[in-house]
């Protein structure tokens, strides 16, 4: 098996610019009213629990990816049939959040042009990147990791300068008690962004450095809540939870709040270039795990052969995913967390655990 | 074999890289500073006029010798919508209209009064052109659209000048208060308190300051002027807070950045001007049973910028004397904004948000029919207010004049 050589801090990046990916655009954990952010707290809670349940298992199988322990866990024919419905699951996410990024650049800027050009033009920067190899999207992303956090602090000061915050907004913390704040956090914010660390699963096994591996995620995974948390934070404090729950894509708002002295205004720049980064990686590292799940289970030996038709499936399903904005914003907050990522993040990675520990248990006795 | 794959490679990107899909050049934008919206002819239509920016008269240089043209100029459409307007407008106007820079929206009195300023700000969130930073005025005593029909001094564009002018006096006068649309739309949408806008009227005669000769005098025919602040009710305007009822309602809304208080001394009425330098109100709420009782909280600091009474102000009993007045006069102020807001029941300064900060419990109850219990509540207003400097003089010379003998 090839070994990807990538650094810890690459690691570290891209697992932040994934994480960050869409969740920092759509209003997160908004049902929560003006708790978001405790609900956020809370998924990221969740979230390292079962970063601790795939560690677990990528601990006992440290040369195996998802699909690979899956096959000896599970047995070969069940074990290949839940690897080929995870390749599908990722396929299908990859094309979801390309369609968020095809559909936050219509609204926002692109009013006129055709989805299927937007999606096209990232799907394949993507696909040529990837041609390249994993090692190339982990080089990037740790340059534009740079990029996306001088971005993102300019555009906090600049929020700030703007003199919008108002602290008001956001309180009366827990208006409703802790009841709607668990319901927005189990199971949306819990699943996505952080339980979509699923994917890295498939990534894990080739890291050179695999004693590191484990602790950086922890690590990304804390800094990108943190991103997160402080993010819905200042929406709910700057446009109040009003406008944020019923806004598209709330962190527009609020950068479109941004006015210093009459001068620096119309800065929504700041923002495009923030999701457009993390966009790009949440897509490609998505893409890249099909792939790899799919080269995996049907033993392609050059997986690169597989990025070009992957591309087409991608493109097309972004397209095909839903009819219009409402209902893919319904599917992706209301159905998706519930009947796919539940049981495909949670459900199974829980099963493999309880039976590779009575096995072990089995064994020793 | 590589000319040829340059060959096919060239071609595709001639494809690709024409440029943007639907490009729109420089020279076909109209750039829109300003909007109004009054009522349509017919029922349920608005009319909506545009203030467009002349480009070739506002580049310097240009304009000094050319100049025939106004800064501005506006049209007007109607439709049932604002959108509907913007696109029928093309009609008349060789350019596509262009939002990004649109910084002020001024809606009709009687509009607002008998229509309501619910349906008007959906455009602000929906489109990715318009922004929520724009502000919002009520044109007063006129139509809307006269408003953006000024030719101004000073300034070119009267949309742009119009939302100077009311950072200004907010800045040292404080009578009126800078709106926003999402301020508005956050007012309309909450229970615990209601959206105010101020007010633009004109100065002088509409009709001379829609035409350029209105610079053309020392003494300015129509000049645009911010005033008062209007209130509403369930999208209504109910009324408008003025003179000291709006510097009242300033104060407890936290926004007195600075103004002048009058007073008086022994021998004269308003003989004493005190700047304010500062002013912070906190609001807390006290949920009884049967009754709510509002603290609010003011502390001001000021200076004393004018003085033409004799006293002495090396002595602390003369400051702390006018510590007492400037701390009277506020709460008169206050008051009189309170009372008003009261009798209007329109709760203009949030104090159902404040319970429902406070007391989320009690506010679930008391949200239904807030309005009516906002008119009951009681409210305490303490004024703590500090005079820190008397300025470069110490005694007035007031005091000073000898006292001539006939």
């Amino acid at each position: 098996m090839e070994k990807v050589k990538i650094s810890s801090k690459q690691l570290f990046a891209i697992i932040v610019l994934f994480e960050l990916g869409s969740s920092l655009v759509v209003g997160l954990g908004v049902s929560a009213g003006k708790d978001a952010w405790l609900a956020i707290l809370l998924g990221w809670i969740g979230g390292m629990a079962l970063l601790w349940v795939y560690g677990y298992i990528f601990r006992q199988y440290p040369n195996l990816p998802l699909t690979g322990y899956l096959q000896k866990i599970m047995g070969k024919y069940v074990g290949w049939i839940i690897g080929l419905i995870y390749t599908i699951y990722f396929i299908y996410l990859a094309a979801r959040v390309l369609r968020d990024f095809g559909e936050l650049l219509y609204i926002s800027g692109y009013d006129l042009t055709p989805l299927i050009v937007i999606n096209c033009l990232l799907i394949v920067t993507i696909s040529y990147v990837l041609h390249k190899g994993f090692e190339v999207l982990a080089r990037t992303g740790e340059n534009l990791f740079i990029v996306i956090i001088m971005t993102g602090l300019t555009g906090i000061l600049l929020v700030f300068f703007s003199g919008i915050v108002d602290i008001k907004n956001v309180l009366p913390i827990l208006e409703k008690g802790w009841k709607p704040v668990f319901k927005a956090a189990f199971p949306v914010t819990f699943t996505f962004p952080f339980g979509e660390m699923v994917a890295f699963t498939m990534l894990f096994p080739y890291l050179n450095n695999k004693e590191s591996v484990l602790k950086v995620s922890y690590r990304a995974m804390s800094l990108s809540a943190a991103i997160l948390i402080f993010t819905t934070f200042l929406n709910l404090a700057a446009v109040g939870l009003n406008i944020t729950s019923r806004s598209t894509f709330p962190l527009l708002m609020t950068v479109g709040k941004i006015n210093i002295a009459n001068f620096i205004q119309n800065v929504d720049f700041i923002s495009i270039i923030t999701l457009i980064i993390g966009g790009f990686f949440k897509v490609s590292i998505l893409f890249y795990t099909a792939v790899m799940a799919a080269a995996d289970l049907f033993k392609v030996e050059k997986k690169e052969k597989l990025v070009l038709p992957f591309s087409i499936i991608i493109l097309l399903l972004s397209l095909q995913v839903a009819n219009n904005l409402t209902e893919h914003f319904n599917e992706g907050m209301k159905v998706v967390p519930l009947y796919i990522h539940l049981p495909l993040q949670t459900g199974i990675p829980l099963l493999l655990v309880i039976v590779v520990w009575f096995r072990k248990r089995l064994n020793t006795v | 074999m590589k000319v040829r794959r340059c060959i096919v490679i060239f071609t595709v990107l001639l494809f690709v890289l024409t440029g943007c899909w639907n490009r729109r050049e420089l020279s076909d934008l109209a750039i829109v500073s300003a909007f109004a919206v009054d009522k349509g002819t017919k029922e349920n239509e608005y009319l909506v006029t545009f203030q467009i920016i002349n480009p070739s008269e506002n580049a310097t240089g240009v304009a000094s010798s050319g100049g025939k043209a106004t800064p501005a100029f506006t049209v007007s459409e109607t439709g049932t919508t604002i959108f509907e307007a913007i696109r029928k407008v093309s009609k008349k106007l060789s350019r596509q209209l262009f939002f990004a820079h649109i910084r002020l929206m001024v809606i009709n009195e009687e509009l607002a009064k008998e229509e309501g300023i619910l349906e008007l700000f959906d455009l602000f969130e929906r489109s990715h052109e318009a922004r929520l930073t724009s502000n919002v005025l009520i044109a007063r005593g006129t139509d809307a659209k006269s408003i953006i029909n000024m030719v101004t001094p000073l300034d070119n564009i009267s949309g742009y000048v119009t939302v100077k002018k009311l950072e200004a006096t907010e800045k040292v006068w404080s009578e009126n208060i800078k709106v926003e649309v999402d301020d508005v739309i956050n007012g309309i949408v909450s229970l615990g308190s209601s959206p105010v806008i101020s007010g633009v009227r004109i100065d002088g005669d509409p009709k001379e300051g829609q035409k350029k000769s209105n610079l053309e005098s020392t003494d300015v025919p129509a000049m645009l002027e911010i005033s008062g602040i209007a209130t509403f009710r369930g999208g209504k305007l109910v009324g408008w807070l003025d003179n000291g009822k709006a510097k009242g309602f300033m104060w407890v809304k936290n926004k007195m950045n600075s103004t002048i208080v009058r007073m008086d001394c022994k021998k004269k009425k308003g003989g004493v001007a005190i700047e304010l330098t500062e002013s912070k109100s906190s609001i807390k709420a006290e949920v009884h049973r049967k009754k709510t009782i509002f603290h609010v909280d003011i502390k001001e600091e000021g200076n004393v910028a004018e003085m033409n009474c004799p006293a002495d102000l090396s002595k602390s009993e003369e400051i702390k004397k006018l510590e007492k007045s400037l701390a009277i006069e506020t709460k008169k102020e206050v008051m009189s904004a309170i009372n008003f807001a009261q009798k209007k029941k329109v709760d203009i300064f949030g104090f159902g948000e404040v319970i429902n900060r406070e007391d989320p419990k009690a506010w679930e109850k008391m949200k239904k029919n807030w309005n009516a219990d906002f008119s009951k509540a009681e409210v305490k207003v303490k004024v703590e207010a500090y005079i820190r400097r008397p300025g470069m003089i110490m005694k007035p010379y007031i005091k000073e004049v000898p006292k001539l003998q006939d």
